[in-house]
């Protein structure tokens, strides 16, 4: 699932990771608001429980973080057990602290996701 | 006694005369017997006469002798007598007169020391007397020389007193002359009330201006007003004033005027520091935000020519390709220059100083740099380094630069040698970077340092011009300086330094 207001990056994002593995199923929403929606009522279109999100911070509404805050008081049955990653262009050290300090999200990713940054992400958090 | 004796008187009388016969015949008899006795004794008495008669004898011879003597003896005594008696007297009289000399000895003891005593004050009042006597004349010289000067002062005075009595004779003609212009002035003074009317119109000119000037101004009208008053009855001296007013008042608006210039300009340049200290923050803020906010769109431009080129490949010809590929490195170009730009940006923003070991700090960068060295063969030197409180991440970035400069910057065929240095002078490090590469024309020593300033073309050395010009700020941050030195046929060093910094 790809989190972020930018259309255009959500479409490249979305392209590595389809290419990437051609089984990949990617959701993107582009306001947090959206996102938790399609959480709350993922059956209507028959979608799956994301495994992987990855999730901006600076975007107008709802932010990174405050998608955080609300995806972490979700009722357990709507919470996939997914792992969140930000990705974002932000490279303040600041972010980095906070989101670590967060202890939500998993990782913390510079733009643009790269094939070898994918690689990485389901090597370290998806190999059983 | 009564010679009457009585018949008794005389019986008894005869009886004891009878008595006394009888004792008497034994006592003649006695006396018979010793008479007898003295006889003898005569008889011998008489031998011992005889002798002593010529003992007498003897003696009397002996005792005539010895009267002569004696009368010798007296006579010598005699004289012997008188002698004494005389030397006694004589003696006495020597004691006497010894007694008086030792009296007088002692006196005249005690009156010398007194007499010595008074020598000496003597001495000490004539020595005494000889200084003042020499300061006296020192005096009496003064006073001569004063009484010299005085009686050429009382010449002085008595020129001067004729002079001035000159000078009053001068003066009561003087006066007549004052006189006689203070009736011209009397005249003068009708003709410059009308003058004055004039000074009042140009007064109220003034008071046009004095509205402008405010308070100044007024008082100087209120002054002028007065002045002109005065000005008809004290009639040149008037216009000399008037004169001076005006050119006071000309005066005071122009230092009025060049007040409020003053103080405009003060302001203005407050202002402008102000200003632009809010123009450097903002234009800061302004140029991070704006290389951000540059990155992002560039990246959506880079992604979908890398779509466009995976989707269209096929159907596109030669040249499509050609501009495609002078479209992607132009964007490489333009990505890197934004990225650098917010890495310029950026500097400054730390504020934390970290007390680094400088060893560890450039093995880091060389660590980072291996591939590089390795590949270029470049000899390394680095000497001992401190430890100081620097931004570290900022500072590892500066030895990053030069290193890679030095590197980047070789001559051909000749194996690159960094040499890199430091060394303490006073309070602050200087640290050195030193090459064996292709040098700097001493010309651009200065303008290395600015942002986006290339000696070469891309094609020459790769770079983005902005290296430089982040150690330059980064070393500013530290309050240090950075310069160059170099020679195109010994290379180039990088010097900069960095103070003691307190955390």
């Amino acid at each position: 699932m790809l989190v972020d207001d930018n259309a255009d990056d959500n479409f490249f994002h979305g392209r590595i990771i389809e290419k990437s593995d051609p089984a990949y199923v990617v959701v993107a929403e582009q306001t947090g608001k959206d996102a938790l929606e399609y959480l709350k009522s993922e059956k209507k279109n028959n979608a799956l429980h994301p495994d992987l999100i990855f999730l901006d911070i600076n975007m107008p509404g709802m932010n990174g973080w405050e998608f955080l805050e609300a995806y972490d008081k979700l009722e357990e049955k709507y919470k996939s057990r997914a792992i969140v990653i930000m990705l974002t262009t932000s490279e303040n050290p600041d972010d980095r602290t906070k989101a670590r300090a967060m202890n939500i999200a998993s990782d913390f990713k510079t733009k643009p996701l790269t094939q070898e940054m994918l690689e990485e992400i389901v090597r370290k958090y998806f190999t059983e | 006694m009564s010679i009457i004796i009585t018949k008794e008187e005389v019986a008894f009388q005869n009886e004891e005369k009878e008595k006394r016969a009888a004792e008497l015949s034994v006592a003649n008899k006695q006396l018979a017997f010793q008479n007898k006795e003295k006889e003898k004794r005569a008889a011998e008495l008489s031998i011992a006469n005889k002798e002593l008669a010529f003992q007498n004898n003897q003696k009397e011879k002996r005792a005539e002798e010895l009267v002569v003597a004696n009368k010798e003896l007296a006579y010598q005594n005699e004289v012997k007598e008188k002698r004494a008696a005389e030397l006694i007297i004589a003696n006495e009289e020597l004691a006497f007169q010894n007694a008086e000399k030792e009296k007088r000895a002692a006196e005249l003891s005690v009156a010398n020391i007194e007499l010595a005593y008074q020598n000496e004050e003597k001495e000490n009042r004539a020595a005494e007397l000889i200084i003042a006597n020499k300061e006296l004349a020192f005096q009496n010289e003064e006073k001569e020389k004063r009484a010299a000067e005085l009686s050429i002062a009382n010449k002085e005075l008595a020129y001067q007193n004729k002079e001035k009595e000159k000078r009053a004779a001068e003066l009561i003609i003087a006066n007549k002359e004052l006189a006689f212009q203070n009736e011209e002035k009397e005249k003068r003074a009708t003709e410059l009330i009308i003058a004055n009317k004039e000074l009042a119109y140009q007064n109220e000119v003034k008071e046009k201006r004095a509205a402008e000037l405010i308070i100044a101004n007024e008082e100087l009208a209120f002054q002028n007003h007065e002045k002109e008053k005065r000005a008809a009855e004290l009639s040149i001296a008037n216009i000399e004033l008037a004169y001076q007013n005006e050119e006071k008042e000309n005066r005071a608006a122009e230092l009025i005027i060049a007040n409020k210039e003053l103080v405009f300009q003060n302001e203005e340049k407050e202002k402008r520091a102000t200003e632009l200290v809010i123009a450097n923050k903002e234009l800061e803020q302004f140029s991070y935000i704006a290389s951000h906010d540059l990155q992002e769109p560039l990246r959506t431009v880079s992604n979908y020519m890398k779509v466009f080129e995976e989707d269209y490949t096929d159907v596109l010809d030669n040249n499509a390709h050609k501009y495609l590929h002078s479209v992607n490195s132009a964007i490489k170009r333009m990505s890197l220059l934004v990225k650098s730009l917010l890495d310029f940006s950026r500097l400054g923003h730390n504020t934390n100083l970290a007390f680094v070991d400088c060893k560890n700090l450039i093995d880091v960068v060389l660590l980072d740099l291996e591939t590089m060295i390795e590949k270029s063969n470049t000899l390394i030197e680095v000497s001992e380094m401190p430890q100081l409180n620097v931004y570290e991440i900022e500072i590892r970035q500066v030895f990053q630069n030069l290193i890679t400069n030095a590197i980047k910057f070789r001559k051909e065929n000749t194996r690159p040698h960094i040499k890199i240095h430091s060394e303490k002078i006073n309070d602050e490090w200087k640290f050195s970077v030193n090459d064996n590469g292709i040098g700097i024309n001493p010309v651009y020593f200065e303008r290395i340092f600015d942002i986006f300033q290339r000696l070469h073309t891309n094609e020459q050395y790769e770079g983005n011009g902005i290296g430089l010009s982040n150690c330059k700020k980064i070393i500013q941050a530290h309050q240090g300086t950075i310069w160059v030195e170099s020679d195109p046929e010994r290379g180039t060093t990088f010097y900069f330094t960095i103070p003691n910094l307190t955390t």
